[in-house]
This record gives structure tokens, C-alpha cells and sequence, in this order.
């Protein structure tokens, strides 16, 4: 990240789209009342309650008493999930793992901007593997970007599984941020339904290379998948009309992505070929309100 | 199917050639993709759009080897029998005058063009023109702009429908394809049960027509007959009589339904070369309204007369009117000879004969060389008679002599008389011959003097001499009136060169002819002129009315007219040998070329498409 994009960063927030419930206390809004913070409604004494909670003022005037109730205010768990295939180190004119992982540590130095605590998960194969400890300042953050850096990129990934697989490591509400291509069968639309389910937000982040998205070859191709070299090459002439239907698939594949998370109020953001990470992190940030 | 060219053969090696390179094309080149998944999404979409992908992928071989093939099939150059599957349809069109009524015609065609049209496109189609005789327009054509080219040939012909002639023609037709539909379009009755007959045009209709003129002199008055006839309806009708254009009498005639009239008109010192009779009426046919009558031209007969005693030749030949006699003595007979029609050498013959018209060579001291002729000693005569053999053809010497007691003292012996023709003998010898030239020049010989005969005594000298100057000089024409389409025969004129119809419509029309006669037969009403261009550069002609034949003025369908047609089924052996006649070899050369052609640009095309 460059010092300009920091500085934008240093004047925004995360926001916590859904209330938080969770045992240490941070910016974000909570749906339990406490008593730290903003004022949010009266109830009448009851025996047993702080006296110091009571609306002195508003009992000289009414001659009830009653006690100020305030919102509180609890810290968000962030969790990051990096998608560590060998497809996201993409084709030679692009590399989707290095935008992933800006992406990744713009989300995570907004997060502990706003006080949240923060974890990178490496998705591969069917498990979710913990990058570091769990973040909370930004001298943990800057010392997370070195193993970050070491995280490496092979295999397949079953997005769904790996998903599934982080429950192991703690739920309940807050924001979970999935980095992938998303070019895999797995269910990786159940994974984030049963997220949601958890009352977790998501921010699905899509990365798709300009080779991806418009391939520059042609003729008669032979392709092998980078993520199964074993497997079969999947044959095929590239001319006009297998162009433009790919052309489509490419526009479904979007088309799908947006109406799952239009249907399951998930925020989502696409690194479409060309695009610089950063400013789709803050455009789509802006318009999904994950950032204020 | 039949190959012209199977040395060339050899090239469709190509096919092959084009399917091992297939084989052995660059195979796939190998890439290594971050995913295959979207490719594989790509795939159901690729799918869904040309579900016959597979065959696409295949379609520049499948091109290439189609062209190779086409290439190869243009350079053996196969050629197919066509079978002569197609109906046969005969359309037989009466042109006769009586279809010109109320547009018989035009409907004839519509209804031509109509039957043709519900008939479907393989039918060939032969049209023929039913007039004074029967023209075949087209020949089994397929062809819709043939077929509508022809039909918009047919014209009226102004003459009789000859039926016995469409019948011959139609017959011919039909004996080599007795399957053949024949339909006949005409306002007549005709009666086959070959033929499919298309009745064209109101029977019932209302025509008048003046269907003769004839004129007759009698003293000083001239008599103008006409016949004049109203059918389908009586009518009163106004008829006027023209000489030369001049109108000279009119007429009001009533007119029962189908009775004939006769209208006469007595012209006291009528002079004219035409007369003519019309009347004006908005009758089914105008054509028929009028009747012209010309007057026989009397062409001056030049006649040279070259005799020291000319009596008697000198006084017959002043008894005919058309003889400008001119007469020379001994003396100049040696002069040139030129400009007549006829020379007659009495006693002697110059040096060199005249080239220019008839000679007649009357008791010479001896006979020119090229008459094949030697006169030998004299010979007891006796009674001139009549020659049995083919002279009278022309010299028609039967009236002529009436007298039986015409005696010939003496006359030459004649050595051979093949080339001559013997009209008159006496005591078993030659007395008169005559022959003409293949240039229509007429020689003629008499044996003996008159002086040794009594002939210049009787009648039937003058008789004799006037019938050869007939037939030295022939008159062109013997009839002055004719009708449409009847073929006329007219003498040649001597050194005739040149033989021309002027038709009523001022066009002029070559016709060929042979020394003794020329025919034709004119089809357009009026006023024709026969002239006859001369080596010398004069002319001869003679006028002649040709009108419509009377019988086309009645516009009834009449009794009918048999038409004899006869099917004769093929046998198998004769179907086969027609299918060989009539099959046509056919080149499809120009197709397998456009094909290949085609196939070249599709193959570029692809290739285009393909590769941007």
C-alpha cells in the first residue's frame, strides 16, 4: 500500500452493517444496552439498580424515577478469508494474489482502525488456516503484512469446506471478508448462507484477471488448469463464436454474483481486469456502506 | 452419365491429399490457464448458441473437399442424359382473316397463354400458326419468354385457315410423341377426337362484306357488279362506287340476314385502272368493307420486222393493238439490234443475233449454231396440222387452227429437233418450232415460206401470230383479283432478273422464280404490284387486288371441318429409339464451374470469419 492510499485510509471507517454482539468493547454499535456510550432510552427504576444510572434531572421534574439506558459499543471481529489456489496467481499479464492480498490488508488496516480485531485465514483445499495471531493494533497489522507475505499459493480450494472449516476457530457475529476467483464448483453460495444464517456480514470480494475475462489466444487451444495439472486439457477453438460465448459465461458468472448477493445482502466487490484493488475497495466499500 | 474427359482423373488424388493433411495438421498449441472454469461454462453457452458446433468445426474440410470434387468433376466434364420427361402441349392458333373479328385473335392468345400457364413449367410447348398454311412458331420450349415471344408472333394472315396443312404438320407432331396434347384455338367448327378445341370469339356477331367486284363492257357502258352480303343481321347500308379514287356512283342497299345482294352500276365512257366498292359500317370486320377491281395493264409489244417482202407479216401484226411495229428491208440488217421485244427475221438472219428479246425466224436461208438446228433439202409439204407432241403446253395451238384445209407446198427438212418444241407439222415434217431459252427468250421457226402456203390467206394466221406473241411475250398475270393465301403462279417475262412483290403497304419483297414462272401467295389485302426488273434495266409489272377469301367474312363456326389425326402408340423398341432421339446430353459444365466458385468464396469466408 503507498503512503497516499494510506492517508485515505486513515480518514475512513469500517462500519459494522449488522449490530455486534461481543464481549470487548469498540466503535461499533451493539444490540445489548450498556453504559459507556450513546444515550438510548429511559426505563423506570427497579430495585436493585444503580442509583447512579438515575435521571436526577428528569425526577425533579416528573417526580419518577427513571433509568438512562446507553447503546453499547463493542468491538467487531473482522475475518479475512484469502483464497490460496494456484488460479489466483493468475496468468503472466496479472497476478490475483497480490491484489487479493492488498485488498485484504486495506480491509484489515480499516479494521483495526475502527478498533475491531482482526484474522487472515488461507483458504486451501477443503481447510481454513490461520495467517498470525488475531490483530488489534496496527504494530500487530504491520507485523501481519511480513506473514502475509509468506503465505503461499498451490492446490485446489473448496471454498464452501474451508468456510465451513473456520468455525472451528470461533463464530458469532461480525464481518467476514472472502477473497477468491470463485472459479470453482464447490458451494461456496452455501458456505456464505450458512454464514448469514450466523448473523455474519460478508464481503465477498470477486478477482478476475483482464486475461480471464478477455483471452488474447486463438486458434486451436489445448488448456490446462493450472489447479489440476493431472487433469484432462480441456480442448478448444478459439475463434469468433467461442468468443463471444465466453463473452457470455463471463457476463452470467457476473450477472449470478450480483443477484446471489443482492438476494443475500452480501456486499460485494469485483476486481474486474484492469481495475486497481484500492479503488474498488473504496467505490464498493461507499456503495455497500461497509465504509464510511 | 457419360464422361468426356477421364484423363483427368488423376486429380481427385486431391481428396486425399486434402484428408492426410487434415491429419497431419499442427495440433493443438498447449497453454496453461489460471482456470478452466469459465471455459467450461463458455462451452454450454457455445453449445446452446451452434448446437451443430462439431459439424462446424469440420465445415473448411467439408468445403475444401467439395471444391476439390467440383474441380475434379469440371475438368472430367460429365454430361447427363436428360430424359424428355415433359408433356408435350401442340398449340394450333387459326391467323386466318375471320380471327380478326372483335379481337378473335388477341383472345385466342390470352386463352393460349392461359392454358399454357395452368399446365406447369416442364411442359413443352409448340406453337403453330394456322393460316394459308402452317408455320411452326416454336418447337417444344419450355422456355416462358419463348413461349410468350411466340404467341406475340402471331398475326393475322388475312387468308383461309388451311386445315389439311396444320393437320399435316400437327401429325408429324404427334407420330413421334402420340401423347402429346394438341388444343386448337379458332372461331370454326372442327371435328377430331384428337384435338381439344378452344372456340374463340362471338359466332353470332354482326359482319357485312362486299365479297365480289366484277366489271363487264358492253358498247360504251360499263357494268360494276358487286356482291354484297350482311351476316348475323339484315342492315341497310349506303355502298359506294370509286373509279380511280374518283367516286362515281352510291348506292342505299337493304340487306336481308345472310342473302347475298348484288349491287350494278352502268358508267357510260368509263376510263380507270381501279375501281373500287365500299361501304361504311362498324362491323365486326373492316377489312372485308371494301373490294377493289384493277384494270389488266396493256404493255406495249416493240416488235422489229426485218423482211424485203414484210406484207403479210407487216398486216398481221398491225392487228393487234399492243404491237409497235417498226420495219426494216435488207438493206439495214446489219444495223444494230436492240431495244425490242420481239424480232422477226423474214428469209434471212443477220450475223449476229439480237440478246435481247424474242426471235422468230421465218423461212431463213439457214439456221444459227446455237439452235442446234441444219435445215436439209426441201421437202414435199402438205396440210398444216397440229404437233402431238408437249408444245401445246405453251403454244396452245388448239383453237387456233380452225381451218383444215391449210396447205404447205414445201418446207425444210430439219435434222434434229430435240431443244424444239414442234407446234405445227406439215406432211409429217416440222412447220413450226419453238423454244425458249433458260433466260426466257423465245426462239421460233418457221420451215417454210408463206409465199409456198396459203396460211397468210385464212384466219388462222392472225390467230396463230397472236398466240406467239402470247407466247413470246407472256402476260404476267392471268387473274387480276386473288385470294389471301392462295398461291399464284405468274409468267417470267423474258431476261427477267430481278422479280419483286410491292405488298399494300409499299414494302417491296424479292421473289425467287424460275424462267418459266414465279409463285407466291400474298396474305395482306389490297393493292399488289408484280414487277419484273429486266437485264436491260426496263421493267414489267403487272397490278392484282388480293382480298379477303369470302368465306372469312362470315363470322358463323360453318359446318365443320374434319381434322385428320391419327395416335399411333409407340411400341417399346420405338419409345427407347425416341428417348435416344429426343434425350438431350446435358453439360452441366456452367453449374459444377458456379459451384465451385461458390464453394471457394464460402471456404474465404469462413477462413474470414474464422480467423477475424
Amino acid at each position: 500500500m503507498d503512503d497516499e492510499f494510506l492517508a485515505t485510509l486513515n480518514t475512513l471507517d469500517l462500519s459494522a452493517r449488522m449490530p455486534i454482539n461481543n464481549r470487548f468493547a469498540g466503535v461499533h454499535r451493539s444490540k445489548t444496552y450498556g453504559d459507556i456510550s450513546e444515550f438510548a432510552d429511559y426505563r423506570e427504576y427497579q430495585p436493585g439498580d444503580d442509583l447512579r444510572r438515575i435521571d436526577w434531572n428528569l425526577a425533579g421534574r416528573t417526580g419518577q424515577y427513571y433509568i438512562k439506558q446507553f447503546l453499547d459499543e463493542k468491538k467487531q471481529q473482522v475475518r479475512i478469508f484469502l483464497d490460496t489456489s494456484l488460479s489466483m496467481l493468475g496468468e503472466a499479464d496479472s497476478d490475483k494474489s497480490l491484489a487479493a492480498l492488498r485488498m485484504g490488508a486495506a480491509i484489515a488496516y480499516l479494521a483495526v482502525q475502527a478498533m475491531d480485531s482482526v484474522c487472515f485465514y488461507a483458504m486451501n483445499g477443503a481447510r481454513s488456516v490461520p495467517v498470525g495471531p488475531v490483530i488489534n493494533c496496527k504494530s500487530q497489522l504491520i507485523a501481519s503484512f511480513a506473514e502475509l507475505e509468506q503465505v503461499g499459493f498451490y492446490g485446489t480450494c473448496d471454498i464452501g469446506a474451508a468456510i465451513a472449516d473456520q468455525a472451528r476457530y470461533g463464530g458469532g457475529r461480525g464481518l467476514t471478508v472472502i477473497l477468491s476467483d470463485l472459479q470453482t464448483d464447490s458451494d461456496w453460495k452455501g458456505a456464505i448462507r450458512s454464514l448469514k444464517a450466523k448473523g455474519q456480514d460478508v464481503l465477498l470480494i470477486c478477482l478476475l484477471s483482464k486475461g480471464e475475462e478477455q483471452p488474447s489466444y486463438r486458434g486451436a487451444q489445448s488448456l490446462a488448469d493450472a489447479e489440476i495439472p493431472e487433469a484432462q486439457p480441456f480442448s478448444v477453438e478459439v475463434d469468433r463464436d467461442m468468443l463471444h460465448a465466453y463473452g457470455e459465461a463471463v457476463q452470467w458468472f457476473y450477472r449470478d454474483l450480483e443477484a446471489f448477493c443482492a438476494g443475500e445482502n452480501v456486499a460485494l466487490a469485483c476486481v474486474r481486469g484492469g481495475d486497481k484493488p484500492e479503488e474498488v475497495l473504496l467505490r464498493q466499500g461507499f456503495m455497500t456502506g461497509l465504509i464510511k | 452419365m457419360k464422361i468426356l474427359h477421364p484423363e483427368y482423373l488423376w486429380m481427385a488424388g486431391g481428396l486425399i491429399l486434402l484428408i492426410v493433411l487434415w491429419i497431419v495438421r499442427p495440433q493443438r498449441e498447449k497453454k496453461a490457464v489460471s482456470s478452466v472454469w469459465l471455459w467450461r461454462l463458455s462451452e454450454r453457452f457455445h453449445s446452446k448458441r451452434m448446437p451443430l458446433h462439431r459439424v462446424k468445426k469440420m465445415l473448411q474440410l467439408l468445403l475444401q473437399l467439395f471444391a476439390v470434387s467440383a474441380a475434379v468433376l469440371l475438368a472430367l466434364r460429365p454430361v447427363f442424359r436428360v430424359p424428355d420427361a415433359g408433356k408435350e402441349y401442340i398449340a394450333v392458333v387459326d391467323v386466318s382473316a375471320g380471327m380478326g373479328m372483335n379481337g378473335r385473335l388477341e383472345k385466342a392468345k390470352e386463352s393460349l397463354l392461359r392454358d399454357i400457364s395452368s399446365r406447369g413449367a416442364g411442359t413443352e410447348v409448340t406453337v403453330i400458326a394456322a393460316g394459308s398454311g402452317a408455320v411452326t412458331l416454336l418447337e417444344k420450349s419450355t422456355n416462358r419468354n419463348e413461349i410468350e415471344h411466340a404467341v406475340a408472333r402471331l398475326q393475322i394472315d388475312w387468308s383461309t385457315m388451311n386445315v389439311q396443312a396444320a393437320a399435316e404438320t400437327v401429325q408429324r407432331m404427334l407420330d413421334g410423341n402420340p401423347e402429346a396434347e394438341i388444343v386448337w384455338y379458332t372461331g370454326r367448327a372442327l371435328e377430331s377426337d384428337e384435338i381439344v378445341l378452344r372456340q374463340t370469339g362471338d359466332t353470332d356477331c354482326w359482319n357485312a362484306a362486299v365479297n365480289r367486284l366484277s366489271c363487264s363492257r358492253q358498247g360504251v357502258t360499263t357494268t360494276f357488279e358487286a356482291e354484297i352480303v350482311s351476316y348475323n343481321a339484315a342492315a341497310e347500308l349506303t355502298c359506294a362506287l370509286y373509279l380511280d379514287d374518283r367516286i362515281a356512283g352510291a348506292r342505299q342497299v337493304l340487306l336481308n340476314e345472310n342473302e347475298p345482294a348484288v349491287i350494278e352500276w352502268d358508267i357510260k365512257n368509263a376510263s380507270f385502272a381501279a375501281a373500287k366498292v365500299v361501304f361504311a359500317a362498324q362491323d365486326a370486320l373492316q377489312e372485308d368493307n371494301e373490294a377493289l377491281l384493277v384494270m389488266p395493264a396493256e404493255h406495249a409489244v416493240r416488235v422489229l420486222l426485218c423482211s424485203d417482202e414484210p406484207f403479210f407479216w407487216q398486216q398481221v401484226l398491225r392487228a393487234f393493238d399492243t404491237v409497235q411495229l417498226d420495219v426494216r428491208g435488207a438493206a439495214q440488217w446489219e444495223d444494230t439490234f436492240e431495244n425490242y421485244d420481239i424480232y422477226v427475221f423474214d428469209g434471212t438472219l443477220p450475223k449476229a443475233l439480237p440478246s435481247d428479246g424474242g426471235i422468230w425466224m421465218i423461212h431463213p436461208d439457214r439456221l444459227p449454231r446455237e439452235t442446234g438446228l441444219l435445215f436439209g433439202a426441201y421437202q414435199q409439204g402438205g396440210y398444216l396440222e397440229l404437233s402431238r407432241g408437249g408444245t401445246q403446253r405453251r403454244l396452245q395451238l388448239e383453237n387456233a387452227l380452225i381451218s383444215r384445209d391449210i396447205v404447205v407446198q414445201k418446207l425444210h427438212q430439219i435434222n434434229d429437233t430435240e431443244r424444239f418444241e414442234i407446234a405445227l407439222t406439215a406432211g409429217g415434217q416440222p412447220a413450226l418450232l419453238a423454244m425458249r431459252e433458260s433466260n426466257g427468250l423465245a426462239r421460233v421457226i418457221f420451215t417454210f415460206d408463206l409465199h409456198d402456203s396459203n396460211l397468210p390467206l385464212t384466219g388462222d394466221f392472225v390467230l396463230i401470230v397472236g398466240q406467239l406473241l402470247d407466247y413470246t411475250m407472256p402476260e404476267l398475270m392471268n387473274d387480276t383479283t386473288v385470294n389471301a393465301g392462295e398461291t399464284v403462279k405468274a409468267a417470267v417475262t423474258p431476261l427477267a432478273k430481278e422479280i419483286y412483290l410491292k405488298l399494300p403497304d409499299g414494302t417491296l419483297k424479292a421473289l425467287p422464280f424460275t424462267p418459266d414462272s414465279v409463285q407466291f401467295a400474298p396474305v395482306q389485302p389490297g393493292m399488289h404490284t408484280l414487277m419484273q426488273l429486266k437485264e436491260n434495266g426496263m421493267l414489267q409489272y403487272a397490278d392484282f387486288v388480293c382480298r379477303i377469301p369470302p368465306r372469312e367474312s362470315d363470322p358463323r363456326a360453318g359446318e365443320a371441318q374434319t381434322v385428320s389425326l391419327v395416335r399411333v402408340p409407340l411400341t417399346e423398341e420405338e419409345k427407347t429409339a425416341r428417348a435416344e432421339q429426343t434425350d438431350r446430353m446435358r453439360d452441366i459444365g456452367t453449374e459444377l464451374a458456379a459451384v465451385l466458385l461458390l464453394l471457394l468464396l464460402l471456404e474465404w469466408m469462413v477462413y474470414y470469419h474464422e480467423q477475424y
